[in-house]
């Protein structure tokens, strides 16, 4: 049936043709510039409209955006203030003037994760725009695979980027003109040092010492072709005695890689001034802890989801850019087709959200699985209400989503006074990043795993200084988000007041909760900072006494002095049992704020839990899928006819190419076509007798086709060793 | 020495110490080799730094290299069973797995299975939500057939393993009856041990050097002589237009009711689309009845190109001509990369249309290149520009390197369609085709016909003599003298000229080569193979 149909389409299909390989779909595109006048909707806009569930995923991402680039500049701010404040001097510097045809360069060292180095690379120049010279030029290795290429874009970058920035300020006509008419193809350097004298020739000499200097942005190093390189360098520096050249290099490995590939008369014209730049990892954790683990961001990942995108990270492309993007991957998941998920916003908004919301919304709502702990524990009618009396949900809900807040705020902020504690233990047991604790904590009851308590015991025997340190660090963490939150609080507590009844406070989690701690940190730092005087002065002493004994000690002396040891301890100084009941507090509070997210009403909106739909999206597995499909057809196609006993086995229902796939997953490297076609066919037809079953011209083609799919698919390829062979390509 | 090796080794390897020694030291290499590989990854090297020198090698004892947590999970094909190594192949392996496929009917449970197989499947029936229930049962029944089986069977279980040891296979695959009722008998303990490492060498796919060299080393092709032209060579062309062939009706239903299935995402593709990441579908079967699907129903009123990237002689300067000359209305392409990027960036972004590529098969022969992939990246990354993509090679993954994907941005769907790759394939020189030689004999033929009867009667005796002489050892065709002569008697040529004349148009047509031989005779040779120009005779004499 479905043949059937196939061969119609190939009549009608205009895209298949055998002179031709790309063909034009207009679909009433015009070439006329009407369409700018009369704002045509795009196709997008056509399909999905304004839904609710859209419009808070493009708010909520944009925000996102925005806080990434304000990070993205204050993280690389130092580094690219270094560059500059380098490349301000280089040229005026009379001791790096000195030498003849040397070259000043700086060398970024940027790391492996390149695609995060395009915005490094966009703010470093606009930087240089705004405080060094406007003539900057940045090459990437696709533009510059001769030296012919890399001169012209050089130069033409160098020379036309003074309009992008001045073409607001009056320039002399003429030299608007000719750089109007500038052609690529005349771009030398030659070109280059006579506009670069005609523009600072009229130049007062007071000026002319403090020219500005052009640069030239080599953002990856290491795909540019090395004798280019070697031929452009060496061009520039026969003319650098006329034009202040600067060389900017991106190198992601290490500066050896400059080296290797300059030989000795090539890095003598250089001058290298290394920069480091931050390892990405640090950079996604800066990503991490202050945009997308805040009780400020509006959509949060499940501990599995973590997992999942930090472990892509980590072990396949150290792309911060990456990592962004499956994050808006994932958030596209959460919130596309389901109105519900316009809940998931900022918390101001919440209220206007829920009131918009229709009654099938509100459905759903009731039909997510977290809602049911929740009716279990109200009483009758309560519970009738909520099913019958929209109004009243819609109330419930939103007190249940201002809950859902409280908890996320307290949760968030446990989790970085656990890490400040991590932070200081000897081992790596939950970690030491935010990231990696919230990992942890968003996948189970941390308070119950092994390793929390271990870390627990293990904060019992740190010492008074470390202690109190860490205590001031956690301090420190503690006001730091009370001090984000205060300004919403006026907010958000008119609502809840009015819903609170004032035996629930006790459990009360949120702003409230985390003064409780604030509190509780101060009272004990308070004591033991007192407690630790005595304290100090008996471990002296004892410490003393063990010194004067080892002097002359047999074993008898050291079994009695160890036994004494045992017996010392069991008195707890004073700080010791403050210690003890802190510890014991603070495990007390983090049972408390760091219950799981799935154990709370309506997780379900803000936290995004289905890893398993974005995995194979995110990741791909294009050979499992094959293999899967030949080795295993069943799994798609779901017919009863080729159920296999094993994996392995084969049977006569097989889909063809199957079948030939299994087949030559036996042979060694090369496949004897001839004995391959008779294997084939005695599976198919066993009956038959050797000569006359492969003669049946059915499985004859049956066979070509199962073979040059296979060829498609890159499995053999044809081999001139042997008359009649293919060659494996898999092992 | 083979003996001081095992005892680093574990238990069950002291057992095998007659093994010869360069199998042992293979196989003590793996697991070393296994543990400087996750001692390299890199997420490793990179908490190192953070640590002082003095409390470095405490580090290192105290955690061991940190492992994916959530990348590899239980739905996933294992790797084991994609890449497994087998390092040696034998003539018999074929003949085996035919046996064993036809005198054991597939739902009867052959006893031969093992242990891990059984356990392994169990874990992906319930890895695996989708299967039907039925399905589940019946597996369900059938595994604990198998396991009974196991048990009743134990003797035999380890002792015929299908796929492995040569020696065993050598003496008894020959003969299928000794197949078919493979008999309990019970082997000497070495034997079974063999087996058992045999199992365990195999499952491995972390490949060590030797392995890779072992597979290469040998020199000869240890396959049989036999060639396709025992086959009489009938005109496949034909036949392989009809698709119906080979498909039952039972897996059309489910493969039409595959693709309808995907359908449902369509919308959801498009809203990806537009969060301005790209697609890419993989999976067997011709994905282009989906895409074309998907250009009908969600893209008809925006505008879009198609790519055929499988077509032979596609180059990436006719796509940008399309896009730049016949949709955006200018005159020329620009010569430069970014330029051609940027131009196509200010005019769509201008005049706010989104621009769709649907590339089928990305991975296509004249795209494999840096160039290409490159060109098609940076288009995929404009705002504007929206891409779907499809790939079927199993490397096609190879081609992109950590910019382009950066800048493609794909979202990967699993779009297995199980289609016949038929406008696909209709290119390429498939293999059988090209062997049985239709498309040779047809050209032939036509070019024979426009020939003169003198002209025919010249390549006749080159033939001839070619198929008279084929056999001798150093065959180099026939000399041109010998040629000149042999015409002069027939009166095909009346002088020397007149044959050059003849010869071009041969060679012009390239039915025949000329070589010269190291004394400086001219010898021509018919680059056609010589069953070929026996049928072809055959069939010019029968007319």
């Amino acid at each position: 049936m479905i043949s059937t149909n196939n061969l119609q389409d190939e009549e009608m299909d205009p895209s298949v043709s055998m002179s031709k390989g790309v063909f034009l779909f207009p679909n009433g595109f015009k070439k006329t510039h009407k369409s700018k006048k009369h704002k045509n909707k795009s196709v997008f806009d056509i399909y999905f409209g304004s839904e609710e569930w859209l419009i808070t995923f493009r708010h909520n991402w944009n925000l996102f955006e925005e806080q990434l680039k304000n990070l993205h500049e204050k993280s690389y701010s130092v580094l690219l203030h270094d560059v500059v404040n380098y490349l301000k001097i280089c040229h005026n510097d009379s001791e790096m003037n000195s030498i003849e045809g040397v070259i000043p360069s700086a060398t970024l060292l940027t790391g492996v994760n390149q695609p995060d180095h395009v915005e490094q690379f966009m703010s470093l120049i606009n930087l240089i725009r705004e405080e060094v010279t406007p003539h900057v030029a940045m090459i990437n290795s696709q533009d510059g695979s001769t030296v012919k290429h890399l001169v012209e874009n050089a130069v033409w970058q160098l020379i036309r980027g003074v309009d992008l920035v001045e073409s607001d300020e009056d320039i002399c006509d003429d030299i608007v003109d000719t750089s109007r008419k500038l052609k690529k193809s005349t771009c030398t350097m030659k070109t280059l040092r006579n506009w670069y004298r005609s523009r600072y020739s009229n130049e007062s000499p007071r000026k002319m010492r403090q020219r500005q200097s052009l640069i030239v942005i080599i953002p990856d190093f290491e795909s540019f072709n090395c004798n280019t390189l070697q031929d452009f360098v060496m061009i520039i520096s026969s003319y650098v005695s006329t034009l202040p050249i600067v060389l900017v290099f991106g190198v992601a490995t290490s500066v050896s890689a400059l080296h290797k590939s300059f030989p000795y008369q090539v890095s003598s014209k250089l001058l290298i001034k290394v920069f480091h730049s931050h390892p990405s990892h640090v950079y996604m954790n800066q990503v991490l802890e202050n945009i997308f683990l805040t009780h400020t961001s509006p959509f949060h990942l499940s501990g599995k989801a973590f997992e999942l995108l930090t472990d892509v990270f980590l072990f396949y492309d150290f792309s911060v850019t990456g990592f962004v993007q499956s994050i808006k991957y994932c958030m596209m998941e959460h919130y596309y087709g389901d109105n519900i998920k316009s809940l998931c916003c900022d918390r101001n908004k919440l209220d206007n959200a829920v009131m918009k919301l229709s009654a099938d919304d509100l459905e759903s709502i009731r039909q997510l699985t977290s809602f049911k702990p929740f009716l279990e524990v109200q009483d009758c009618l309560t519970t009738i209400a909520l099913f019958k009396d929209n109004d009243f949900f819609k109330e419930v809900l939103i007190k249940e989503l201002h809950k859902l807040h409280d908890y996320i705020y307290s949760f968030y902020v446990c989790v970085r006074l656990l890490s400040v504690f991590l932070k200081e233990l000897p081992k790596n047991i939950l970690g030491k990043t935010v990231r990696e604790v919230y990992a942890k904590c968003a996948t189970e009851h941390i308070t119950s795993t092994e390793g929390f308590k271990e870390c627990m015991q293990l904060l019992k025997f740190q010492s008074q200084a470390k202690l109190v340190d860490t205590i001031k660090n956690a301090h420190k963490v503690v006001s730091s988000a009370l001090q984000m939150s205060s300004p919403v609080k006026p907010l958000r507590l008119t609502p809840m007041k009015n819903n609170l009844n004032n035996s629930s406070l006790n459990n009360e989690l949120g702003e409230a909760f985390i003064k409780n701690i604030r509190l509780y940190l101060m009272m004990f730092l308070r004591q033991i900072e007192v407690a630790s005087n005595e304290d100090t002065t008996e471990t002296m002493n004892c410490e003393s006494d063990e010194a004067y004994d080892n002097v002359h000690g047999n074993r008898y002396k050291l079994k009695e002095k160890l036994l004494k040891a045992t017996r010392a301890e069991k008195l707890e100084s004073k700080f010791e049992m403050i210690r003890s009941r802190f510890v014991s507090s603070m495990e007390e509070i983090f049972s408390k704020g760091l219950q799981p997210p799935h154990t709370q009403t309506f997780h379900e909106i803000l936290f995004f839990t289905e890893v398993a739909n974005v995995k194979k999206q995110i990741i791909g597995s294009p050979r499992g899928a094959l293999h899967m499909a030949l080795n295993n057809p069943v799994h798609y196609l779901k017919c009863c006819c080729c159920n296999l006993p094993s994996p392995d086995s084969l049977s006569d229902k097989l889909p063809d190419v199957s079948l030939a796939y299994k087949l030559h997953r036996e042979c060694g490297k090369h496949i004897n076509l001839y004995d391959w076609l008779q294997a084939f066919a005695s599976v198919l037809n066993p009956d038959c007798d050797e000569e006359n079953r492969s003669h049946d011209v059915n499985i004859q083609v049956r066979f070509t086709r199962a073979v040059a799919e296979l060829q498609f698919l890159g499995f053999i390829k044809t081999s001139k060793r042997k008359t009649d062979h293919v060659m494996r390509l898999t092992w | 020495m083979s003996a001081h090796k095992n005892k680093s080794d574990s238990g069950q390897e002291n057992v095998t110490v007659v093994l010869t020694p360069r199998r042992v030291a293979r196989n003590r290499l793996k697991p070393k080799r296994y543990d400087e590989f996750l001692d390299t990854s890199p997420s490793k090297r990179r908490i190192q730094p953070s640590e002082n020198y003095s409390s470095e090698e405490e580090f290192v004892i105290d955690t061991p290299a940190p492992k994916p947590k959530a990348l590899f999970g239980g739905d996933d094909v294992e790797g084991q069973d994609m890449f497994k190594f087998k390092s040696r192949h034998t003539k018999l392996d074929l003949h085996n797995k035919v046996q064993e496929a036809v005198s054991n009917s597939p739902v009867l449970n052959s006893p031969m299975k093992t242990p891990r197989v059984v356990l392994q499947r169990l874990s992906k029936v319930e890895a695996t939500p989708r299967q039907v229930v039925n399905i589940m049962k019946k597996r369900i029944i059938q595994e604990i057939e198998s396991d009974s089986s196991e048990t009743d069977f134990s003797g035999s279980s380890s002792e015929y393993a299908p796929d492995d040891s040569e020696s065993d296979s050598g003496s008894n695959a020959g003969s299928p009856e000794e197949d078919s009722n493979s008999k309990p008998i019970p082997k000497t303990a070495f034997i079974r041990n063999k087996n058992v490492r045999v199992k365990t060498k195999d499952c491995e796919y972390i490949v060590a050097p030797d392995n890779y060299f072992m597979m290469n080393s040998s020199k000869t092709i240890a396959t049989s002589d036999h060639t396709l032209a025992r086959l009489k060579t009938t005109d496949l062309n034909k036949a392989i237009k009809d698709i119906d062939i080979g498909i039952s009706k039972e897996h059309s239903k489910k493969i039409a009711e595959l693709n309808k299935n995907y359908d449902t995402l369509f919308d959801k593709w498009l809203h990806i689309l537009s969060e301005n990441f790209n697609l890419i579908l993989y999976g067997i079967g011709s994905k282009r009845d989906v895409l074309h699907r998907f250009q009908a129903r969600m893209l008809q009123a925006s505008p879009c190109i198609v790519i055929n990237g499988f077509y032979p002689s596609l180059t990436v300067k006719s796509v940008l001509e399309t896009i730049i000359v016949s949709l955006l209305g200018n005159t020329h392409v620009p010569s430069d990369v970014s330029d051609i990027v940027s131009v196509i960036d200010t005019q769509l972004s201008d005049s706010a249309t989104d621009l769709f590529l649907l590339i089928h098969n990305i991975d296509g022969p004249m795209l494999r290149n840096g160039k290409a992939q490159s060109m098609l990246a940076s288009l995929s990354a404009l705002k504007n520009v929206h891409t779907i993509a499809t790939i079927d090679h199993i490397n096609a993954p190879l081609l992109w390197d950590h910019t382009k994907l950066m800048k493609y941005n794909f979202t990967w769907w699993d779009v297995t369609t199980l289609l016949p790759y038929t406008t696909e394939t209709s290119f390429e020189n498939s293999l059988m085709s090209q062997r049985s030689g239709a498309l040779q004999l047809s050209s032939l033929k036509n070019v024979y016909q426009s020939l003169t009867t003198n002209a025919k009667g010249i390549f006749n005796t080159i033939i001839e003599y070619q198929l008279e002489n084929h056999k001798q050892p150093h065959y180099q065709g026939l000399a041109y003298k010998d040629l000149y002569s042999r015409s002069r008697e027939q009166f095909l040529v009346s002088y020397d000229l007149a044959l050059r004349a003849q010869l071009t148009e041969f060679i012009d047509h390239k039915l025949v080569k000329i070589k010269r031989t190291v004394d400086g005779t001219e010898r021509l040779i018919i680059p056609i193979e010589s069953a070929l120009l026996q049928q072809f005779l055959e069939q010019q004499n029968e007319q």
